[in-house]
């Protein structure tokens, strides 16, 4: 019996670590790969190799890319954690010259493994487990999986969410009805332009793939990588061929599908982007004059957009975006410039409606719904009586409250 | 030496693995390799030139040497092939006109605002061998750039580096020394440099510079000033002053003639509103006379026009190559960029066909000797700029441009890195990476 209780204590450990690495830090761990590198060229050698801790570093890098395989980071690190507590028990054994107890075997797998869930459960780690779920999902487009963890209420907790929530809305078709369910306090809210840290740059390259705007998709992800310690991971290099891809630019798509190759596991993924770069086109995207008629896009979403809708790279998205950025920013009359004039006003979001509600201009108000102008002249009724943000506050969420008060 | 090695690597590189097919067919032409070595012009010496099939195939090589010429023959085969096809053996021109032994070069990712690991190399010519110079571990991962030797000395050289406690490194033999030049002459910190023959004066652009990015895809990045002078350091005195400054133009990349008696550079008027306006920026080359430390008469427009921008003016004898793009001063950025010949002699231009290509090609050195050039050019992927060597015939004409030899041809696909700034170097450059970096703030995080 002690002997079975001590054979089956590592085993228990394992699947309890497992598990527990499962639910608390799986994203953690696909992102970790995603800013991970490790290559068999010349190059990565050298620079690991001529670096500080060289074969601390190769060894930890090499594990890390097995870490893209479901389910392969929570068992690595369940397996690392076993693997210490074996080692314990050996040294115990060792020094004592008697096995451990059964019941000491016990205590010491159940410290290992508190203090792994505890760990995990500290405020950053949360933190860390919420962002890297979020971008993830993001990246893999799954906007359901965003908007049910960057719920207003998490937000309201976490307001780095918040972009991330926006973009998913916004690809969902329900950014302006977004604007007022979340705690959005300003245009500010709706992009991370002035962040310029890995999170910040990764969101950006996000932001510009769905807006459509590849070129500036790329450059994120460029400054995505430079953040990383080898100035390229495996994450960036996947995103920079699926973007030269669209792009058209069979040349860069095919470079980093050979770097890419060389890594074992994502060997896979490079052989299948080769097909989709094989079946490309000739390379029709080349246009060797230079231009100065191009747009300038620098740290300012708001005016890139702008820009991007000028020459022609537009979509749903970022003309909702657009919209709401004005009235984020209470530029009413550029808002509503940017419908068509016969617009039905009826037909728009509950929010764009009540923006229009503001805007002073007979041929505007008489195309609006009586119930919506009901509601308006209710709220700005109230709004003159008490003009009391709190008192305000307790009223249902609307873009008046915001375009008076602000949240 | 050379003419072995080419034959042994090339050999090596014959695709031992797998069955050589019994039977070739015989192909009337040239081999499609990369890198594309077929019929260029090579200094004796060079490491082995190793190349392999575009289309993968495997292939065997096989060379005789006739005078100076190294005839190689392909044959080349699919996998299960049970016959291949041999190609019309090619030559490649083996010449007897020296080339310095190094080329020094930075190598850095070619992105947009930021950088993690850059630093310049040297490479030696006759090897694959690739050592850093220094690397930016030294000044805790800021940048390091625009590298210069005095006429090719590797005791003697200068670069800048930035970031915290930054400046202009001067490393002379073992003596190692930073100078900030802003604080030392008129509050311009210096650019592009140009070590004049005699060894005393430095000139350098200082340039206020700043990037912007565009949607369209075949541009990405356009870099501009939107402010330089020249300014001209003395090692002898260590002192800073003003060579060329106007309010109403933009100074830059200044370079010598050999004799040293005159100052080239590039100058542009100022059409203010830039980047709005960057299509107007035309860079003209100018020149003056040089003497005793100043210019030493009224500068004149060399050559230059409304439709091209000049960059790098690089003197060699009575020729002068640039870089020639439609507007601007970074050409790297710009695809239509390319290499032109000036003869000072009679003042004509020519667009240097035979190193162009349908790419960008942008930085580029003579070698001491004047019989090589070494550029720069991104016509492999689009991006990520190689390095192309070039023999010069002293008459005004190149030979066809080879690809930097590399110990695997696969690696210039491999590489993260673009080549920045190739300078020839008469020797190797000493490990002076220690001494660098005892110049700057130790940051742990840094490493």
């Amino acid at each position: 019996m002690k002997k079975t209780c001590y054979r089956l204590m590592p085993v228990l450990l394992l699947a309890a670590v497992f598990t527990a690495a499962l639910l608390l830090k799986r994203y953690t761990y696909y992102q970790a790969e995603f800013f991970n590198l490790f290559l068999n060229t010349p190059d990565y050698l050298q620079e690991v190799l001529g670096g500080p801790h060289p074969y601390r570093t190769l060894v930890r890098e090499f594990t890390l890319q097995f870490f893209r395989l479901p389910g392969a980071g929570p068992a690595i690190v369940a397996l690392l954690v076993t693997l210490g507590f074996l080692l314990a028990r050996l040294l115990y054994r060792l020094v004592a010259r008697r096995r451990l107890s059964c019941g000491a075997s016990a205590v010491l797998a159940a410290l290992a493994l508190a203090g792994f869930v505890t760990a995990a459960l500290l405020p950053e780690s949360r933190q860390r487990e919420r962002w890297a779920k979020v971008e993830r999902a993001s990246l893999k487009h799954q906007w359901d999986k965003v908007i049910a963890a960057a719920t207003p209420k998490a937000c309201e907790k976490d307001r780095t969410l918040i972009p991330y929530a926006m973009l998913a809305h916004s690809q969902r078709g329900t950014l302006p009805q977004a604007l007022i369910e979340y705690p959005v306090s300003g245009p500010q809210d709706l992009d991370m332009e002035g962040e310029l840290t890995r999170h910040g740059y990764f969101f950006s390259s996000l932001l510009y793939e769905d807006m459509g705007c590849t070129n500036e998709a790329i450059h994120h992800t460029f400054q995505t990588a430079c953040t990383t310690p080898h100035g390229a991971s495996f994450g960036t290099l996947r995103q920079l061929i699926k973007l030269n891809i669209a792009a058209g630019n069979k040349p860069m798509a095919r470079k980093y599908c050979d770097i890419l190759a060389t890594s074992p596991v994502n060997a896979g993924t490079a052989r299948a982007a080769r097909r989709i770069i094989d079946a490309m086109p000739a390379e029709s995207y080349l246009d060797h004059s230079a231009s100065d008629t191009a747009a300038i896009v620098s740290h300012n979403a708001f005016h890139n957009l702008r820009l991007m809708a000028t020459h022609g790279y537009f979509n749903d998205a970022a003309v909702d975006r657009t919209r709401c950025l004005l009235l984020l920013q209470r530029d009413l009359n550029n808002f509503a410039g940017s419908f068509p004039p016969d617009q039905d006003l009826s037909a728009l979001p509950l929010v764009y409606q009540q923006a229009f509600c503001l805007v002073a201009d007979p041929r505007i108000q008489e195309r609006l719904s009586p119930a919506i102008k009901a509601e308006a002249d209710q709220f700005m009724a109230f709004y003159n009586r008490v003009r009391m943000k709190d008192e305000v506050l307790g009223l249902p969420r609307s873009y008046w409250a915001y375009y008076f008060l602000g949240y | 030496m050379p003419a072995k090695h080419i034959l042994l690597l090339s050999i090596l590189l014959s695709g031992l693995a797998g069955c050589t097919p019994k039977a070739f067919t015989d192909e009337a032409g040239y081999p499609p390799i990369f890198p594309d070595y077929v019929g260029v012009t090579v200094p004796e010496g060079i490491a082995p030139l190793t190349f392999r099939m575009e289309d993968g195939r495997k292939f065997r090589a096989e060379q005789r040497r006739e005078g100076d010429t190294l005839w190689t023959t392909v044959s080349a085969w699919r996998r299960g092939d049970r016959t291949g096809v041999r190609y019309a053996p090619f030559p490649i021109v083996i010449s007897h006109d020296p080339i310095d032994p190094y080329i020094a070069y930075r190598l850095i990712e070619p992105g947009y605002e930021s950088w993690r690991n850059m630093g310049i190399y040297q490479r030696e010519l006759a090897s694959y061998d690739e050592r850093a110079v220094v690397t930016n571990r030294a000044n805790n991962l800021g940048c390091v750039n625009c590298h210069t030797f005095d006429q090719g000395s590797p005791e003697r050289m200068l670069f800048h580096a930035r970031g915290e406690g930054g400046g202009t490194v001067f490393v002379d033999g073992s003596q190692v020394r930073i100078r900030n030049l802003a604080d030392i002459g008129p509050n311009r910190q210096g650019t592009y440099p140009a070590w004049h023959p005699d060894s005393r004066y430095v000139a350098f652009s200082a340039n206020t510079t700043r990037q912007c990015f565009t949607i369209r895809h075949d541009q990405p990045v356009e870099v501009y000033d939107t402010d330089s002078d020249l300014i001209l350091y003395d090692t002898a005195v260590d002192s800073v002053r003003l060579l060329v400054e106007t309010k109403e133009s933009l100074e830059t990349f200044p370079a010598w003639s050999p004799d040293g008696k005159t100052l080239y550079w590039c100058q542009a008027a100022d059409p203010g509103r830039i980047p709005a306006s960057r299509g107007q920026v035309h860079y003209r080359l100018m020149a003056a006379p040089f003497e005793d430390g100043g210019l030493a008469g009224e500068p004149r427009v060399v050559w230059g026009d409304d439709s091209t921008s000049v960059s790098f003016p690089r003197v060699n004898g009575r020729w002068l190559l640039f870089t020639a793009a439609d507007f601007g001063t970074f050409p790297i950025w710009h695809k239509e960029a390319d290499l032109m010949l000036l003869d000072l002699a009679d003042g004509t231009v020519r667009r240097v066909d035979e190193l162009n290509s349908d790419d960008t090609e942008s930085y580029h050195s003579w070698s001491s000797g004047g019989h090589w050039v070494v550029f720069s050019s991104r016509r492999i992927d689009g991006r990520y700029t190689r390095l192309f060597l070039s023999h010069f015939d002293g008459e005004g004409n190149f030979s066809k441009p080879f690809l930097l030899p590399q110990e695997d041809p696969g690696f210039n696909q491999l590489r993260l890195k673009s080549y920045n700034i190739p300078e020839f170097v008469k020797g190797p450059v000493p490990d002076r990476q220690d001494a660098i970096a005892g110049l700057f703030p130790k940051k742990e995080d840094a490493q």
